[in-house]
């Protein structure tokens, strides 16, 4: 043991430089690994620790009060599947003002914050007691930056009560306010009369538990039972809690998706490389393999050395890159739990960091286990024979290319280097694979870039457009038209609403919005058909396109209001909205099921060069206190998710092409030392140290352009499965526009030379060391 | 010191050395050369002699541009040796040297004629030129069967032979040859040592360094020996090929200035 670890400490000293290789590259890889582990762990676990903390409920259902009895209401609540429920509550849509905002959320009537379902967590103030007061989320007080002591106007007519915070919470029931609207709110019972306009039709909410409730379908088994008991029209609209999930882990899905694959990938070139530097170590110690056998090694022992003086390097990788990938996951981590709003965990907890290392170390072992083996294997005689190196025996395939190279007039140098990069093939192709890896993470992550470009310069998708303007019901919509209808700046117009609509065969209600105006210019990516262009026309979404197995030129029928229609579909189109269980009709046909219906929602697109902030200042000034007026510019939770996800990427993206160059130059050190006698040889008779640099460089270059070519194809590959992988996490398709506008034809055979840059910054020490090694030292060491 | 000078004001020695010191700095300064002056005219095929360890190599070395003289002053076909930076040292190895080693050092992956075509690359010789430069040496070493031949097939015979052609393609000034023989067997080592005979015969200078004083003694015009660094004995021999050592007329190293 003794005499081992002696071996080791005199080897790694020979070795130091390709000791600090292992270890940054170590560092490097377990530091993702660890980032993705704990992103995992941290993303999957606490909404359902916190689910089960709070009882949360696994379906809200809301219903229209007009349309259902207490006894019907009550009925429900003693299914057979229901372990536990909340309310009824009273509910109501409130629009909210604050400043110079305005922001819906459902105020909730609801005595305390405890009871068998949804407890509410209260992290600041109290519960609402006398009428005036109200409790907001946590959430949605910062989103418009109120605190508890603030006052909010109630904008309903024909007066504006003012409502006092005296609480936040944070409720398992909801997402963040970027990704979940409306926020809920709540009021005492007691205080709920004085929200309610006189026109406006109350809610009441009732949250439910089950028995089983794991899966959309379970849940939707659920839904169909409550359903049954309830008249036709009843049901207003249900939240379930795998839809809060799942838009809570989303972003974590998608970050985790390709952080998990890339610190795989990251691992996977670090064996590599490690695989090169223990077999370059074998090939030329054979001699001192010889000998320490000679001396009473046993095989085990000397795979022992090779393998010891990697895990050392790999140990020391691991101390700085697992702290480093904690310290990365901490920004990522706390801000889902703040949307959670539940604490983030401080704990440290140890599993990610232990099984990045583990895996770290395991990989590390591995790689170089295989090659020592060859080591372990070597007979001590043979060993101490063959000293002079064993060149030889080279491949008459690389001959002839070099002499083929060489008839097309490059300079000697080069053919020489290009010769060089093919003398230890198995060495050159790890250090290819490395390099594909590194340039497919660029071709990959500047595909993704773009393809979150495309979907957040889509505003249709946003529900964006140069102006935004959201109507409370009480200001006319003929108003507002001929308002916008006189401002010259004013190019375009499409108003909307959303509502939910029976579909017959479907169980639950469907949102739909009905668009008034040229709706198809806005651009909506279509998956299948086209835009719908008149009455009885419509576009789904693929989720419910899917659920009411319908297919382009069917029709199906729906009811709403207690009329009827017949609707075709024209189209399926992409959409956010519920996930893509939507459906989107022109106007003419809401007005069939709802003749007095106007829109709330403005999308205005002014003529070029107008000055929207002017313009949607002069818009709000007509009626300040029934109008929300926003400009594109406004900031928007998805480009703000995409910017934390596209510098995930660029760190990846550094991180992988530093495998790939640590790859390379690790390479050209194993070969210039192999090599030395020959390099001296040249400069003996007359090659120039530029020439020298010329031939490393080369060589490498080969390295390089193969790995370049080879890997934007597997860079666009997998964006392309990445893009699948999304819509199944998302639960839908991805329009193909998404996958063709990524990759600029012209653009990316440009990232081929990302390979060849990779390749020189490798190559550049080695090259420089080869160029001026002594050769009277190496030649008289022979 | 003053120069021996032709009218055009050219040294009318090929290689001159002066005053020149060589120390290794390790731990402890090792002196490889002390205060060597040296002349070396055209034409003539030097042996330079001594023990292992004398600084045999080291002179050689300083004379081909590969090391640097600690002190004093290398000059070889009128160029300032030591004054040269790394390229254009490495270009007047190219132009002006040929350098034969022990072990040969030829290049395993090319083929004999690409092996002897290398310096010649290097240099930018027309590709022509240098093929039949190569042809005519193949033919002279009496290896032109072996062209296509790669070193890993050849006896260390033939693979010195390859090294000499190599040498030699770009017609140097000077060839040198750090024991060329002291890898091969005896009879192997007797034809490499005819070779460079021949060649110098038709003008080659030559400097070349052995321990084997018989292989000097036969083939050598002139015998440089030294001891720790320092020329003893500096022997012109007047009829080169079957004179026994013990007829050499002494010349002491002070004396042939
Ligand atoms: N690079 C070096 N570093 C230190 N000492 C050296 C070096 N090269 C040669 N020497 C020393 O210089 C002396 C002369 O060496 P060398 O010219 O190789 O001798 P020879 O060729 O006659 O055997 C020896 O003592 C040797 O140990
Ligand atoms: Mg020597």
């Amino acid at each position: 043991m003794r005499a081992l670890m002696t071996k080791i400490a005199g080897d790694l000293r020979r070795r130091r430089l390709q000791f600090v290789i292992v270890a940054l590259i170590v560092a490097l890889a377990t530091g993702v690994g660890t980032l993705a582990i704990e992103l995992m762990a941290e993303s999957s676990a606490p909404y359902m620790q916190a689910f089960q903390q709070y009882q949360g409920a696994h379906l809200m259902v809301i219903y229209q009060r007009a349309r259902v009895t207490p006894a019907q209401l009550a009925a429900t609540q003693r299914l057979p599947n229901v372990t536990a429920s909340a309310g009824p509550w009273q509910a109501a849509y409130v629009p909210l003002e604050y400043g110079t905002q305005k922001n819906t959320v459902l105020v909730i009537a609801r005595a305390d914050p405890g009871g068998p379902v949804d407890k509410l967590h209260i992290v600041a103030g109290r519960w609402a007691g006398r009428p005036g007061e109200i409790v907001l989320t946590r959430s949605f007080a910062q989103s418009i930056g109120v605190s508890v002591g603030s006052q909010l106007k109630a904008v309903i007519s024909p007066y504006l009560p003012v409502m006092r915070v005296v609480g936040e919470v944070t409720d398992i029931d909801e997402a963040d306010a970027a990704n979940f609207n409306p926020q809920f709110a709540w009021v005492q019972p007691g205080a709920f009369a004085q929200l309610l306009s006189p026109d406006k039709q109350s809610s009441v909410v009732i949250l439910y538990r089950f028995q089983h409730a794991a899966t959309d379908a379970e849940l939707q088994q659920d839904n169909q039972e409550i359903a049954a008991v309830v008249p036709p029209s009843a049901i207003g609209g249900t939240i379930s809690y795998l839809a809060v999930q799942r838009i809570i882990n989303l972003t974590n899905t998608l970050a985790m998706t390709f952080l998990l694959a890339f610190s795989v990938f990251a691992l996977g070139a670090a064996a590599l490389i490690i695989a090169n530097v223990v077999s370059g170590a074998v090939l030329t110690s054979h001699r001192d393999i010889g000998i320490i056998k000679a001396l009473g090694f046993t095989p085990g022992q000397v795979i022992a050395t090779f393998v010891g003086q990697m895990l050392l390097a790999a140990l020391i990788g691991c101390l700085v890159g697992v702290p480093l990938g904690v310290l990365g996951s901490r920004p990522l981590v706390d801000s889902s739990a703040t949307a959670l709003g539940v604490p983030a965990s401080t704990s440290g907890n140890l599993i990610a960091p232990l099984l990045a290392t583990l895996g770290g170390l395991f990989v590390v072992t591995l790689a170089a286990w295989l090659p020592a083996l060859r080591a372990g294997m070597l007979r001590p005689v043979d060993a101490i024979a063959q000293h002079v190196s064993s060149s030889s025996r080279r491949s008459t395939h690389a001959r002839s290319f070099t002499q083929r190279l060489h008839q097309i007039h490059l300079p000697r140098p080069l053919t020489l280097g290009v010769n060089d990069a093919f003398a230890r093939p198995i060495r050159s192709l790890l250090t290819i694979v490395a390099i594909i890896i590194g340039v497919a993470t660029l071709v990959f992550a500047s595909g993704l870039h773009s393809t979150f470009q495309v979907i957040t310069n889509n505003r249709a998708l946003f529900d964006k457009a140069d102006v935004t303007i959201s109507r409370y019901s009480s200001y006319p919509d003929s108003t507002l038209m001929r308002t916008l209808n006189e401002q010259p700046e004013t190019k375009q117009v499409v108003a909307y609403t959303f509502f939910e609509l029976n579909v017959a065969g479907l169980s639950n209600p469907v949102t739909t919005i009905a668009m008034r105006g040229d709706s198809g210019s806005l651009g909506f990516p279509m998956l299948a058909g086209r835009w719908f262009q008149g009455p009885g026309e419509a576009v789904g979404g693929a989720s419910f396109v899917h659920e009411a197995h319908l297919a382009v030129g069917d029709t199906f029928t729906v009811t709403s209001n207690g009329h009827q229609i017949t609707l075709r579909l024209v189209g399926e189109y992409f959409d956010f909205t519920n996930f893509g269980r939507d459906i989107r009709l022109d106007w003419s046909s809401y007005l069939q099921l709802d003749p007095a219906a106007q829109p709330t929602s403005y999308l205005v697109n002014l003529q070029p060069g107008a000055n929207a902030r002017a313009y949607s200042q002069r818009i709000a000034a007509t009626a300040p206190d029934y109008l929300d007026v926003a400009t594109s510019a406004s900031s928007n939770a998805a480009t703000a998710t995409i910017n934390a996800l596209n510098g995930v990427l660029a760190v990846l993206v550094v991180i992988l092409m530093a495998i790939a160059v640590a790859g390379v130059f690790n390479t050209l050190l194993l070969n210039a030392r192999e090599r030395m006698r020959d390099t001296a040889t040249l400069k003996a008779i007359g090659m120039t140290p530029g020439q020298i640099i010329a031939m490393v460089v080369a060589s490498a270059c080969v390295l390089g352009v193969i790995g370049g070519i080879i890997g934007i194809p597997t860079g666009v590959w997998l964006h392309q499965s990445l893009l699948s992988l999304m819509s199944s996490a998302a639960g839908e398709e991805l329009p193909s526009q998404f996958a063709q506008q990524a990759f600029n034809p012209l653009v990316l055979p440009l990232l081929a030379l990302a390979g060849i840059a990779v390749a020189i910054i490798g190559a550049v020490l080695p090259a420089w060391m080869a160029a001026h090694d002594s050769v009277v030292e190496i030649l008289r060491t022979e | 010191m003053s120069h021996l000078t032709d009218q055009h004001g050219h040294s009318t020695y090929l290689i001159e050395l002066s005053n020149v010191n060589k120390t290794y700095n390790g731990s402890t300064d090792q002196v490889a050369l002390s205060d060597i002056t040296l002349k070396i005219p055209a034409g003539q095929f030097t042996a330079i002699m001594g023990a292992s360890g004398s600084g045999k190599s080291t002179l050689l070395n300083l004379i081909a541009g590969l090391d640097r003289p600690t002190k004093g002053e290398v000059w070889v076909d009128g160029i300032r040796v030591n004054a040269l930076g790394e390229a254009a040292l490495a270009r007047y190895r190219r132009k002006r040297l040929g350098f034969v080693f022990q072990f040969f050092n030829l290049l395993n992956q090319l083929s004999v004629l690409d092996n002897i075509l290398l310096p010649a690359q290097l240099a930018g010789l027309q590709s022509k030129v240098a093929h039949q430069r190569a042809r005519q040496l193949l033919d002279q070493l009496g290896i032109t069967d072996k062209a296509r031949v790669y070193p890993g097939q050849l006896s260390g015979g033939q693979r010195q032979r390859v090294a000499i052609a190599r040498a030699l393609i770009n017609q140097p000034s000077v060839l040198l040859a750090d024991e060329p023989t002291g890898a091969l067997d005896s009879r192997s080592g007797d034809a490499v040592m005819e070779l460079l005979a021949q060649i110098n015969e038709k003008g080659q200078t030559i400097v070349l360094v052995t321990h084997d004083a018989r292989l000097a003694a036969a083939y050598a015009t002139r015998i440089i020996s030294l001891r720790d660094g320092r020329i003893v004995d500096d022997s012109i021999l007047q009829a080169p090929q079957h004179q026994a050592p013990s007829d050499l007329l002494h010349l002491h190293s002070e004396e042939a200035v």
